[in-house]
C-alpha cells in the first residue's frame, strides 16, 4: 500500500536473456517472480524476457515492459520512461518466413486485435529475409547475427512514418534444428536459450536505431510431441507463435524519451528517471551487464540472488558493488517489503548486534567540537 | 583539515577501485573503437590479472 505523501516504491528485475538463468532462462518462467515482486513494489521495471510466455502473459498494472537496450539507457541515466495507456502496434514479418508459418502470425495479431483490443495497426513484409544465425560466445552465453540488418530497420521505418505506429514486434525466422541436443536440453529445463542471444540483438537494434519499444518473437517450425518437456519451457508447445505475449506487453510499453530532448525538470509528467530506482534484483552471478553496473551506484538497495545460477560468473563482490545476498527471491521480497515498511532488514534477524562506532580517521584529527561548534 | 587530497579520496572511499558505472562508462569507450556498441557484459573477472572479460556485440557501417 502507498499513501499520497509517499515515494512510489520502484523495483528494477532483471534475468539476462540467453544466459542460462536456472529461473527465467527458459519460456517465461520467471513471470511468477515478476508478479509476486509487483504485489510489494509500486513499479516494477523488467524486460521482455522476464515477461514473455509465449502464449502466456499476465498483465499487471505497475509492471513496466522495456526492452534490454532500452533499459540499459535508461539506468545510465539517458532515457526516461514514460507510461501510457496504450501503444499502436506495427508488426515485422521476415519474408525468409514460410507461407504457412506468416499465416500463423498474422491470425495471431489478428487474435490481439479481436480478442484483447489491441491495437495492432499493420504489418510488413521485409524486403530481404533477415537471415537470422545463432552463435553461442565463449562464456556460454547465445548470441547471433542478421544477414540483412538492414531490411529489419527499412521494414520498422516504414511501420513507424506510414502506419504511425509506437512500438514494433518482430517476427524473425529463425533456424532450429530438431536433432539439437541443445535445443532438446533447453526444452528439459537445462542449458543455455540459443535463440535468445539472435532475439536480444534485434530487438536492439530496432529500438537503438528509432528509440521506441520493441520485442521479438521467433517463428520455427512445429517441433514434435515430447513428453519430457519441463514444465519450464512447457509455455512454448502451446500454439503456433511466441507472439501473443509479444503484443500485449508492447501494448503497455512505456516511450523512451532522452535527457537531450527535455531538462528532467521538464519532462512529462508520471516520467520514471533512473534516480527513481529503490531497487535492483539479479542473479548473483550476472552482475556484468551495463544496467546494474549503472543502477548500482544509484539504488537503496541491490540485491544478488544465489539460487537463480547462470552460465556467467561476475559476482557483486567482484565489483565492489554492496548487495544484499539471499538465497530466493521469496527472501528478495522480504527484503523489499522491508525497506517499503520503513524497516531496515537487519532489524529482522535474530542478533542485532550493538551500535557500530566509525572509528577516527589515522590521517585525519579527530573532529571534537566545544558547544559553541568551534573545534577544539 | 590538514589532510592532503589523496589521503582524503582514500580515507572517505577506501579503496581505488573504479565505480561500477565508471566502469561501465569505460568499457563502452573502449568498445566504441570497435564499434557502435549493441549488447555487452563482463563475463568473467580475473582477479589475478585484474582482467574483465568482456563479450560484445557492435555494430558498424559498411
Amino acid at each position: 500500500m502507498t499513501f499520497a505523501c509517499q515515494k512510489p516504491h520502484t523495483t528494477v528485475l532483471i534475468i539476462p536473456t540467453g544466459i542460462g538463468a536456472a529461473m527465467g532462462g527458459y519460456a517465461g518462467d520467471a513471470l511468477p517472480i515478476a508478479r509476486t515482486l509487483a504485489g510489494v513494489t509500486d513499479r516494477l521495471i523488467t524486460h521482455p524476457n522476464v515477461l514473455n510466455g509465449a502464449q502466456l502473459y499476465w498483465p499487471m498494472p505497475n509492471a513496466y515492459y522495456v526492452e534490454g537496450y532500452g533499459l540499459d539507457q535508461f539506468a545510465a541515466g539517458r532515457w526516461s520512461l514514460n507510461p501510457v495507456h496504450q501503444n499502436a502496434i506495427g508488426l515485422v514479418i521476415d519474408q525468409g518466413m514460410e507461407a504457412e508459418l506468416r499465416w500463423r502470425h498474422l491470425q495471431a495479431a489478428d487474435a490481439a486485435r479481436a480478442t484483447l483490443g489491441l491495437d495492432v495497426k499493420a504489418h510488413v513484409v521485409t524486403d530481404m529475409p533477415l537471415g537470422v544465425t545463432l552463435k553461442t560466445a565463449e562464456s556460454g552465453a547465445s548470441w547471433g547475427t542478421l544477414a540483412n540488418p538492414g531490411s529489419l530497420l527499412r521494414a520498422a521505418e516504414r511501420l513507424i512514418k506510414e502506419a504511425k505506429v509506437q512500438a514494433i514486434a518482430v517476427v524473425a525466422r529463425f533456424p532450429a534444428d530438431e536433432a539439437s541436443e541443445a535445443l532438446n536440453a533447453n526444452r528439459q529445463g537445462n542449458g543455455v536459450d540459443l535463440l535468445a542471444g539472435a532475439e536480444a540483438v534485434i530487438s536492439h537494434l530496432v529500438v537503438r536505431t528509432f528509440k521506441i519499444p520493441c520485442a521479438h518473437a521467433p517463428a520455427l517450425a512445429p517441433l514434435p510431441l515430447d513428453t519430457e518437456v519441463s514444465p519450464r519451457s512447457a509455455a512454448e508447445e502451446v500454439g503456433y507463435t511466441f507472439l501473443s505475449c509479444v503484443l500485449a506487453g508492447l501494448s503497455r510499453a512505456p516511450q523512451f524519451a532522452s535527457a537531450e530532448s527535455g531538462a528532467k525538470s521538464g519532462a512529462r509528467s508520471g516520467a520514471i528517471w533512473a534516480d527513481d530506482v529503490d531497487a535492483v534484483i539479479l542473479p548473483e552471478t550476472a552482475f556484468g551487464g551495463a544496467a546494474v553496473m549503472s543502477l548500482a551506484q544509484r539504488a537503496a538497495q541491490v540485491i544478488a540472488v544465489r539460487e537463480n545460477t547462470t552460465a556467467m560468473a561476475v559476482t557483486p563482490k567482484d565489483l565492489g558493488i554492496p548487495a544484499i545476498a539471499v538465497n530466493t527471491y521469496l527472501e528478495a521480497v522480504g527484503v523489499i517489503a522491508a525497506y517499503k515498511a520503513g524497516v531496515a532488514h537487519s532489524a529482522l534477524m535474530p542478533r542485532i548486534p550493538p551500535l557500530p562506532k566509525i572509528p577516527a580517521s589515522r590521517s585525519l584529527p579527530d573532529p571534537s567540537f566545544t558547544l559553541s561548534g568551534q573545534p577544539l | 583539515m590538514q589532510a592532503p587530497p589523496s589521503k582524503l579520496r582514500s580515507a572517505a572511499l577506501g579503496t581505488d577501485v573504479l565505480r561500477s558505472d565508471a566502469l561501465r562508462s569505460h568499457i563502452e569507450t573502449q568498445l566504441r573503437t570497435h564499434g557502435d556498441p549493441l549488447r555487452w557484459a563482463i563475463t568473467k573477472i580475473d582477479t589475478a590479472s585484474q582482467t574483465a572479460h568482456v563479450e560484445a556485440v557492435v555494430t558498424s557501417l559498411t
